[in-house]
């Protein structure tokens, strides 16, 4: 991509829902959520399927009209108007580009369909597709491109209107492994040199962490949980999170204290944890597998039973009275053998109290 | 880059000023003095102006508060309220005589209707979006007046007696008079009633034309390419021939004084009868224009089946025979099915074969033409007639709903099968080929009598001296003092219908397609009634509408009946399906994001429509412009009864030919139709063109599905 002087970001907005409910008939897509977008930051909506991400999503694009509640973008109330009056751009998973028209054609449509001259349509379209790396390309139609052009032609299409707000709807579900992490850079790019505002709908937590300012993990229709990716993979607060955001070991059990440590106790074997903050109501533990290493005790009350190299690490699944523990070692360490009977050393201060919920 | 405007009452100002104006201006009633509305009301007729009133009042509401809409619902409700009663009962109301809906009368309830919808959406119907609302509103509105009304009015007729007054004992008679019902037939030497014989007529029709259908498909898709190029050659011919035109060369071949007759006769002894006139006769009549859609069906059927499940079947160490039965047959009955219930359906609405040869054997579709056309004249029973094949061709209809709904076993994934057809067992492609070969050349011949026919003195008693006479009697041109002179006596229906198909297609096809979009695009309350109501008109045989728009249309407030207008109206809402079906077929494929994509880069609903789906659509646009111009030019049924001497169809003017015995210029006639209709289709292609989406190109040809379910309207 070029490096054009920056100026889109002059109009980004920041984006508010409060207590937004979106209902179909009987059904809560949206339950009751408020959240802020700040103004030029990227902030993922990240959720497994049917969680209500992509609904909100188009609640900001309007799409989908809110059945209660408040949407703002900047300082305007938006929550009546339609898509096309709210200067919000959307760039589709399926692209949507108009097959009929040339790529030139599609970045112009944006201006052309708000009055614009068609002169001044072009230099803005031409602009904007030099801007994502699309100049002479074009006269093609989309069935010409690649994937990645195609994607491109959309965000270009998508910001010719310089909108307040851009919103991607799992914008790299249909681009190769190898490209996403291109594309997913691209974007990223783009959004912090144009300092534009915004807000990206996927399902792959690795994709999120890796772009976002700001991550709002949704769940059955509720926000369960939003901050930066650290936050959320450091500190979740919830059996769904800490299982959503990376691979999380969750054993129920009971904290105590002894001479300034926490332990935990699951089915008779107590866990030393080092310092932990623990909360009145934590029933649970969640150990993240590369945070736990093993000692070759034989006659710990864990037993190895399977073992995969991975390349880069060796991934144990391990037997415990409580059911199976995953664990993540470096292959530099000396590998261990099946049936090995070992103990788990949990790294100081990594264990993660949460609190028992049906979740 | 704020696309947001203050339009917010403009529109709805300038439809009450065009409402005013009209009232003011254009003559109100359809028939009459050609007084304006103002004139009327000077002359004493008050309760014209109170929907202008209700009109001009809620657009000044608009203006003033765009966003309060329950007060303008309530204005335009009373305007529209005061408009229909006026309209059905001036004569109780002011004691002046009836007036007609006119122009002036018809801008002022245009306007209303848009002023209505849009208040609508304000308050929150149809998404809020004014362009739906106003879409589907017009849509309804005029899908009620010119569908819903003339048949329930027909209905209703059925149960009053000359005076309109209700009489049940009088319907009661007329439903269980026994010419409808006996079944004689079965025990004695007396005829069956209408009823059973329509029943038995569709059963055969359905059954015989479902076999052939199935034997052309086996073999067009598992018996060689060349077959299927020539059969989709053939499965063209009955779309675009008049419907009783092949009746008319079923009796030039088997009638008494029949080509075949006379032949046997003179070599064989066997003796001249009239067996073609009656059930054998409308059977082969019937079979031969079902046939090739059968075979449409089923052939998409076929094809649908992937060869890797019958591969799978084979490599389970299955027999062919035993494949055949136990994958090929359960994954293709459901068409099957389908094909049987269409030509069940299709042979219940035919009227020009059995008119043609039907003789003594009546169905109802005729009879409820002898019950106006005839001597009789009792619309009464006419409507009891209608009631009874409405309730058939329903029941036909809501058997292929619960029946079919879910039992489409035909996929279309995207996902290439490498696996290739297996050929046909032995038993199974002989006995195809023995059912086909005869039928290709029944057809052949049918088909070779209406190309020759046309140009020998006459066909039907065997001479066959070549002359031009036919078509100098029908189409002669003279040079006359003012230039040309159309002299030939059938440049009027002629040109009457190509006017009338003219103007037809594409207001079918506007119509058809934005209720396609709305229904497919956009989710509203009321939604499935809205469908329902779109589609009506598809069930009901045309012999149904055709009565009921002589009952319905022939006093005020709706006076057309012997115009030009009603003709176009019949045949835009019995089409109308046609195009909403192939309208939707062609929206699955064209992906929704299109749209949102459209409206989020800031582009209103009727922009989008314009620029994205309406250049997508090409194909569908084509398929509708076509279906419902060839429609209107070989309609029949509703037809016959809505014809005058001035607006005669081309179709009418034929059947009256043959009445009077005038088979070559009846058949001369008809095969220029085929010729000019074929023209037209050619040319509607090249004028609308292709969908150019990239290497790819779709040929914009009529897609499979008017095709296959578009032939109820006849």
């Amino acid at each position: 991509m070029s490096s054009t002087p920056v100026k889109a970001g002059s109009r980004a907005a920041s984006v508010e829902f409060r207590n937004v409910w979106k209902r179909w008939g009987q059904v809560a897509a949206v339950r009751n959520v408020s959240f802020k977008v700040e103004a030029g930051t990227l902030t993922t909506l990240l959720g497994p399927s049917g969680c209500g991400k992509t609904t909100t999503l188009r609640l900001v694009a309007g799409l989908e009209l809110a059945s209660e509640g408040r949407i703002f973008i900047g300082n305007d109330d938006v929550t009546p108007l339609g898509a096309a009056e709210r200067d919000v751009s959307m760039v589709f998973q399926s692209y949507a580009l108009f097959p009929h028209m040339s790529v030139l054609q599609n970045a112009m449509y944006g201006p052309l369909a708000s009055g614009a001259s068609k002169d001044a349509a072009e230099t803005m379209a031409r602009e904007m597709l030099g801007l994502v790396g699309m100049a002479g390309l074009e006269a093609r139609l989309p069935s010409e491109l690649s994937g990645g052009q195609q994607q491109r032609v959309a965000v270009a299409r998508a910001l010719v209107l310089e909108p307040r707000v851009l919103l991607f709807d799992e914008p790299l579900s249909n681009l190769d492994a190898k490209l996403r992490r291109k594309v997913r850079d691209d974007i990223r790019d783009l959004q912090q040199r144009l300092g534009l505002t915004v807000l990206y709908v996927t399902h792959d937590q690795e994709e999120a962490l890796a772009v976002s300012d700001k991550v709002i993990v949704m769940d059955n229709a509720v926000i369960a949980q939003e901050g930066t990716p650290e936050d959320l993979y450091e500190r979740p607060r919830s059996r769904f999170l800490a299982d959503f955001i990376g691979e999380a070991n969750i054993v129920a059990g009971s904290f105590s204290e002894q001479g300034g440590e926490t332990l935990f106790t699951a089915s008779g074997v107590t866990l030393r944890l080092g310092r932990v903050p623990v909360p009145a109501d934590a029933a649970l533990v969640a150990l993240r597998p590369d945070r736990v290493g093993l000692v070759e005790s034989g006659l710990g009350p864990l037993v190895i039973r399977r073992r995969a190299y991975l390349g880069h690490a060796w991934e144990y699944t391990l037997e415990a009275p409580w059911g199976e523990v995953l664990v993540v070692a470096p292959t530099r360490e000396a590998a261990l053998p099946l049936g090995a009977k070992v103990d788990l050393v949990i790294e100081p201060g990594s264990a993660i109290p949460l609190p028992a919920s049906t979740a | 880059m704020n696309h947001r405007t203050a339009d917010r009452g403009h529109v709805d100002v300038a439809a009450a000023l065009v409402a005013v104006a009209a009232f003011a201006f254009v003559p109100w009633a359809f028939t009459g003095p050609g007084q304006s509305g103002l004139g009327l009301m000077l002359a004493g007729r008050w309760p014209l102006p109170l929907p202008v009133l209700a009109a001009a009042v809620a657009a000044v509401l608009a203006f003033a508060s765009p966003q309060q809409a329950t007060a303008r619902l309530v204005v335009i409700g009373a305007g529209l309220t005061s408009f229909v009663l006026y309209g059905f009962f001036a004569r109780h109301i002011d004691g002046g005589p009836m007036l007609s809906w006119g122009l002036g009368a018809a801008i002022v309830f245009a306007a209303l209707v848009l002023l209505g919808s849009r208040a609508a959406a304000v308050a929150g119907a149809f998404k809020a979006d004014r362009w739906v609302a106003t879409t589907t509103i017009a849509i309804l509105a005029s899908v009620i007046v010119f569908v819903f009304f003339p048949v329930v009015r027909v209905l209703a007729s059925a149960f009053v007696d000359g005076a309109g007054v209700l009489d049940l004992g009088l319907a009661a008679r007329r439903l269980f008079a026994p010419d409808i019902w006996t079944l004689a037939c079965l025990y004695s030497e007396g005829g069956c009633g209408v009823v059973a014989n329509t029943i038995l007529l569709g059963l055969l029709a359905g059954v015989v034309s479902t076999l052939l259908g199935l034997a052309f498909a086996l073999l067009a898709v598992r018996g060689g390419a060349r077959n299927s190029k020539l059969f989709d050659a053939m499965s063209i011919l009955p779309i675009i021939t008049p419907p009783f035109v092949i009746a008319l060369a079923l009796v030039i071949l088997f009638g008494r004084t029949g080509i075949v007759t006379t032949f046997l006769d003179d070599w064989f002894d066997i003796p001249r009868s009239r067996w073609i006139y009656g059930l054998p006769g409308v059977l082969i009549s019937q079979v031969l224009s079902q046939t090739p859609l059968s075979y449409l069906i089923l052939r998409g059927a076929l094809q649908g089946i992937a060869p890797s499940l019958e591969e799978a079947a084979q490599t389970l160490r299955a027999s062919r025979m035993h494949i055949f039965r136990t994958v090929t047959w359960p994954l293709l009955r459901p068409a099957v099915a389908a094909a049987f219930l269409l030509g069940f359906v299709e042979s219940l609405s035919d009227f020009g074969n059995p008119l043609v040869l039907g003789g003594s054997f009546e169905v109802l579709s005729t009879k409820i033409f002898f019950a106006v056309a005839g001597a009789q004249h009792d619309p009464g029973r006419a409507a009891i007639l209608a009631l009874i094949l409405l309730a058939l061709t329903l029941s036909a209809f809501w058997l292929q709903m619960v029946w079919l709904g879910k039992k489409s076993y035909v996929t279309v994934t995207g996902k290439g099968d490498s696996g290739i057809p297996a050929p046909l067992p032995a038993a199974v492609r002989f006995a195809a080929l023995g059912v086909v070969v005869p039928w290709i050349i029944l057809t052949v011949v049918v088909y070779g009598i209406i190309a020759v026919g046309g140009f020998v003195v006459d066909i039907g008693r065997g001479d066959m001296t070549a002359t031009w006479k036919h078509f100098s009697t029908g189409f002669s041109v003279e040079l006359g003092r003012n230039g040309l002179f159309f002299s030939g006596s059938a440049w009027d229906s002629f040109f009457i219908t190509v006017m009338v198909s003219a103007v037809a297609a594409p207001l079918t096809a506007i119509v058809g397609l934005l209720t396609a979009y709305v229904l497919s695009r956009h989710d509203f309350k009321g939604k499935r009634t809205f469908e329902f109501l779109t589609m009506l008109s598809f069930a009901i045989p045309g012999t149904v509408i055709g009565v009921a728009y002589i009952v319905a249309f022939n006093v005020p407030p709706i006076e057309i009946t012997g115009t030009g207008l009603i003709l176009i109206i019949c045949f835009v809402f019995r089409n109308m399906p046609v195009g909403v079906r192939s309208g939707i077929a062609a929206l699955s494929q064209i992906d929704k994001s299109l749209d949102e994509a459209s409206t989020t880069l800031g582009a209103k609903t009727g922009t989008t429509v314009r620029q994205v789906t309406l250049p997508l659509l090409k194909p569908a646009i084509v398929a509708t412009l076509v279906f419902s111009f060839v429609h209107a030019m070989t309609a029949v049924s509703a037809i016959v009864f809505l014809v005058t001497a001035r607006y005669n169809m081309a179709t009418a003017y034929i059947v009256n030919r043959v009445e009077a015995g005038e088979f070559a210029l009846a058949i001369a006639y008809s095969s220029l139709l085929i010729l000019f209709m074929l023209a037209v289709v050619l040319l509607i292609q090249l004028v609308v063109g292709e969908r150019k989406i990239g290497r790819r190109s779709v040929a914009a040809k009529p897609a499979a599905s008017p095709v296959t379910s578009g032939i109820g309207a006849r």
